[in-house]
């Protein structure tokens, strides 16, 4: 039944995307800013991992300890980077978050080197279940189960309590939201710390699947989150997860139907398929009401 | 606009920009040999940085795949430029016809920019009906697209190590092909199909309202870009002797937007600045970093502080200044006007 091994590995992929992709989402629903830093807060989540896990302390120290910095981090990047440019173009907003992004990034090349570095967090995970023929990685059902979590989670948070209600209405219409009495920067805050819970989430999940990190390491988990963003469609955390899910299944599909010549443009492929739906639905999967240009 | 007003524009902003150039490498080349080769670089990037403001700072549409198009005009270029009988010794598993041919340095810039415009058509034509924050998406997935391409098809490209072994070249003839991308960019500022693209970017629908037709002009601009571009990718090949992907990347990217942006995105004049003073900011930390003693105190910077010190600039003028050095404004001759004769003046 390898159609079975296929859909669990597409699914374990494409939660990891749409995770990436949340990051991203829920800051640029509210404020239009694509973070690039988002990969950095996964770095910095991993560099605390490989650190703390060189001191020998338990798991959920090491789980602890990076979800602290992770959100730190990106609270600080918020008050001053972020903050003061608040409502400008998009360009700029891109531009100083690539900035940003760049800046982490030597930083921990000034603190870190540049070479990558190996590391053992919870090993058993990449230990494989043998279920009826399918081969099943731990790591894919545990991945599975915490993003889906995640995913409940901050659906429960933005429809049944008043900081979700605000992040919600901020997200459709920020000036209004904020005449209705919304506080702007407690809902920015709020906002990039759910980034940081999702970088430090995805590291962990990104850690134990490769075993090293390295400065680089957030670029690839932001190409796809801001593919998936836009592909999902400005505005909506809905449109992002299902768009995470369709690159993951896309990727994982391409990895096991492709002839073997052809593997090394796998990603080449994905893009070139996202660019074909790029171009024929340019709003994207979903498409917020609010968000409608009217002329 | 008169045509004749336009032209004096032109000539204006090219001569005011063209002292600019030359001076700042005058002073490069007249120093040893490493200096000559950041003014090579520096130069380069000027006309990567004029690329990426032909279609950016006209339309207001952000593009990160211009990149890619130096990628493309450089392999072009080296390929061609690069003779057979080295290009047989060293990349035996190319195709047959990419080490036979061969081209002089001018045919090959031509051919290489042609190509580059060739492949902008065909890959803008779909993105340029899309709105900015799609569109600059579109352009990222083709530099990533592009990098995976280059990397993977060693019979086109000499995959991942890339192509090396290409003639050397002078710091004049890089001088001169910066001068010609500037003239081109004077040039295209002052054309109908430009103005018609700042319609655009002020007010899009406003514009279509009037009866711009915003992808066709935009797929100018683009075009135009990737020409430059190619022009640039020749050049680095000829500067650095070799050429590999990563080199067209995701930090050639930030640093080539950064200058932009510092310099200020709405005005070629902020393009070039931008380019001059992130260089000169980028060698000044690289002699940092390899200690300089001033008066007999040894200044010394960590190793890798020279990106941090290159990203915290690009960030102070982000929050502090965000038009940029420039604000926007382009360098003019208009002072010296009320020199000529006060008629000459008011016709203008």
């Amino acid at each position: 039944m390898t159609w079975v091994q296929t859909a669990i590995d597409a699914a374990a992929l494409g939660s990891q995307y749409a995770l990436y992709a949340l990051g991203i989402a829920i800051l640029f629903g509210i404020m239009n800013l694509i973070n690039f830093a988002q990969g950095e807060y996964i770095m910095a989540a991993q560099y605390t991992m490989l650190v703390f896990v060189g001191w020998n302390l338990g798991l959920p120290i090491i789980l602890a300890a990076s979800l602290v910095v992770a959100i730190v981090l990106a609270l600080l990047t918020e008050r001053v980077a972020f903050r003061p440019i608040r409502g400008a173009t998009p360009a700029t907003l891109l531009i100083t978050s690539f900035a940003v992004s760049y800046l982490l990034q030597n930083i921990a090349t000034l603190g870190f080197t540049a070479l990558p570095q190996a590391f053992n967090l919870a090993p058993e995970l990449n230990d494989v279940i043998e279920f009826r023929g399918v081969f099943i990685v731990k790591l894919s059902l545990v991945t599975i189960t915490l993003v889906a979590a995640l995913l409940g989670g901050l659906a429960a948070f933005l429809r049944w309590t008043s900081t979700g209600a605000e992040m919600r209405a901020a997200a459709e219409d920020f000036e209004m939201a904020r005449v209705m009495g919304v506080r702007a920067n407690r809902v920015v805050g709020v906002a990039f710390a759910f980034a940081g819970l999702f970088a430090a989430v995805a590291a962990f999940l990104l850690a134990v699947q490769t075993g090293y990190v390295a400065p680089t390491i957030g670029l690839t988990p932001v190409l796809y989150a801001f593919i998936a963003t836009i592909l999902g469609g400005v505005g909506s955390l809905v449109g992002p997860v299902i768009a995470g899910f369709i690159l993951g299944s896309l990727t994982v599909v391409l990895q096991v139907t492709l002839p073997q010549s052809w593997l090394p443009y796998r990603d080449a492929l994905v893009f070139a398929c996202v660019f074909v739906i790029l171009v024929a639905r340019p709003q994207g999967i979903v498409v917020v009401r609010s968000r409608i240009v009217r002329v | 606009m008169s045509v004749r007003h336009r032209i004096t524009e032109a000539l204006s902003l090219f001569v005011g920009l063209g002292i600019l150039i030359t001076t700042v490498t005058a002073l490069a080349a007249a120093g040893p040999t490493s200096l000559r080769l950041t003014g090579m670089t520096m130069l380069i990037n000027l006309i990567i940085v004029v690329a990426v403001y032909v279609f950016v700072g006209n339309s207001g549409v952000f593009s990160f795949g211009t990149l890619f198009f130096v990628q493309v005009g450089a392999y072009v270029g080296a390929l061609l430029i690069t003779p057979t009988a080295i290009k047989n010794a060293a990349y035996p598993e190319l195709y047959d016809t990419l080490r036979e041919v061969q081209a002089g340095n001018v045919a090959a810039t031509v051919i290489a920019a042609f190509a580059a415009m060739l492949v902008a058509l065909v890959v803008g034509a779909p993105l340029m009906r899309l709105s900015g924050i799609t569109a600059a998406l579109g352009t990222f997935v083709v530099l990533v697209m592009g990098n995976v391409i280059f990397t993977n098809w060693e019979k086109g490209t000499g995959g991942s190590p890339g192509l090396s072994g290409i003639p050397q070249t002078e710091i004049w003839t890089i001088l001169v092909l910066a001068l010609i991308a500037v003239a081109i960019a004077c040039i295209f500022q002052q054309t109908t199909w430009c103005r018609r693209l700042r319609a655009t970017r002020e007010d899009e629908i406003a514009a279509r309202a009037i009866g711009v037709y915003v992808a066709r002009e935009r797929m100018i601009a683009f075009m135009l870009s990737a020409f430059i571009a190619a022009i640039a990718g020749v050049a680095f090949g000829q500067a650095q002797q070799g050429i590999f992907p990563n080199a067209f990347y995701l930090e050639a990217t930030f640093v080539t937007l950064a200058m932009l942006v510092v310099g200020g995105m709405r005005s070629l004049t902020g393009a070039v600045v931008g380019a001059i003073a992130l260089s000169v900011l980028a060698e000044a930390l690289s002699r940092l970093q390899n200690g300089v003693t001033i008066r007999g105190i040894t200044v010394d910077i960590p190793d890798g502080s020279q990106q941090v010190g290159f990203a915290l600039a690009m960030l102070a003028v982000l929050l502090l200044r965000p038009d940029g050095l420039t604000g926007g404004r382009e360098l003019s001759l208009r002072p010296f006007r009320r020199l000529r004769r006060p008629s000459e003046s008011a016709a203008a």
